[in-house]
């Protein structure tokens, strides 16, 4: 068969209906994502109940304080390695809590997103996947439709940042 | 009429679709060596074309490509670190086996590994002779476009296997030949397609409508086939369309090269 046959026999099987579920999937996870980032961190509860209750109470309070959202801290070239830490973690409890595919795989997404951040910004690996891998990843989450454009970047350059570590 | 017959040594008897996947092969870290082989030989069946066509676009002969293929769904088998190097979170059976078949030539290349696992006893012949006749087709193609252009070709040939077999299977044997004289042949042998009265004066048909609704009928049997197929290797329902949107950029490819 040449590619011409091959691509009228595939439009045989080719389910509208599905196309346009698909569609909206696609809105739906890029809304999903964008919601999710525009949350900001929640606090880390197992550090404050390590604390005197009267501190754990300011603590607190300055958590409520600070409030930037995780897309606010991932988009800043000079937030903490330690917060990029926090995001990663957390995006694994999203993900461990994720009750369906499209929020597994937005968790999956600011996941990778806090490593890009940490190799982009701070020549920081926080990951124990290889270079080849991790730049295998973000190419594979670049090409998602339901990927914003500011992550997408981000996610680009950390390819590119690991492409050329792994050359090296 | 149709040059699908169910009689072919390739790919099984192809009786229905398995249901074998990767899940599957997730599981077979088993010592169970009856239990391996069947795992291998159903992957060999039916996934041995695109693999051996990629091997062949790398580089390697005909007996080179035929022994690397048959030893690659052996190592797959058996060596987790090949399942755990494919990124689980493409998700997509074709794309883990592109990507274990990546790595597994890449650890060839460096150790000779194919020659430490080889199964006792040699190789068993695949489709014997030289079967340089499958790669003449991609000058002009990546390895990778090969793999998925040969993969698009294999889903395409046993859904049409399929569906003509659940014709006959349903006594729906003049819909299917509706539906090829119609549809599939004109496509695939170039041919005018014939007008639904033509059709009626052939097979008998009471009036264009009943021809007209019969291969409705098929192309739905078509589209349901086509699905069951790819829903083995994709996640979810959703990502069926995914991977036939893939399939067919990799088939535009194909075309632009």
């Amino acid at each position: 068969m040449n590619p011409e046959q091959l691509r009228r026999l595939f439009h045989i099987g080719r389910n509208t209906n599905r196309s346009a579920r698909k569609k909206n999937r696609t809105h739906q996870k890029a809304d999903m994502l964008s919601r999710s980032l525009s949350q900001p961190l929640p606090l880390d509860k197992s550090q404050v109940a390590m604390l005197p209750s009267a501190l754990g109470q300011l603590c607190h309070s300055i958590g409520l304080l600070a409030g930037e959202t995780i897309s606010e801290l991932l988009s800043n070239p000079s937030t903490d390695i330690a917060a990029i830490k926090r995001i990663k973690h957390y995006s694994k409890e999203l993900s461990a809590q994720a009750k369906s595919t499209a929020e597994n795989d937005v968790a999956i997404a600011i996941y990778y997103t806090s490593i890009a951040h940490a190799l982009v910004f701070h020549d920081r690996r926080i990951t124990r996947f290889s270079y080849k891998r991790l730049e295998s990843s973000f190419r594979c989450l670049v090409k998602e439709k339901w990927i914003s454009k500011d992550v997408s970047i981000l996610l680009k350059a950390a390819g590119r940042y690991c492409k050329k570590k792994a050359g090296s | 009429m149709s040059k699908y017959s169910d009689k072919t040594s390739i790919g099984g008897s192809k009786d229905s679709f398995q249901t074998t996947h990767w899940s599957e092969i997730f599981d077979a870290g088993t010592e169970d060596h009856v239990r391996r082989n069947t795992i291998i030989d159903a992957l060999l069946g039916r996934y041995w074309k695109p693999v051996y066509c990629y091997i062949r676009r790398k580089g390697y002969d005909n007996e080179q490509a035929k022994d690397l293929t048959q030893a690659f769904f052996h190592e797959i088998v058996i060596n987790s670190k090949l399942i755990r190097q494919a990124d689980q979170m493409k998700g997509r059976f074709r794309t883990f086996l592109l990507t274990a078949l990546n790595h597994y030539l890449i650890d060839v290349h460096r150790s000779e590994k194919a020659k430490k696992h080889m199964p006792q006893g040699g190789f068993v012949a695949l489709e014997g002779g030289n079967l340089s006749h499958l790669t003449t087709r991609h000058a002009g193609m990546t390895p990778d476009q090969v793999f998925n252009y040969v993969w698009a070709t294999e889903v395409i040939d046993r859904v049409i296997t399929q569906v003509k077999k659940d014709c006959s299977n349903t006594g729906k044997e003049t819909h299917w030949n509706v539906f090829y004289s119609k549809i599939l042949a004109p496509i695939m042998d170039n041919r005018t397609s014939p007008s639904l009265k033509e059709l009626c004066d052939r097979y008998g048909i009471e009036n264009e409508a009943k021809a007209s609704n019969m291969i409705i009928t098929i192309k739905r049997c078509f589209r349901r086939v086509l699905e069951d197929y790819l829903r083995r290797f994709v996640r979810t329902d959703l990502d069926i369309e995914d991977e036939i949107n893939e399939l067919l950029e990799t088939i535009s490819a194909g075309r632009a090269g």
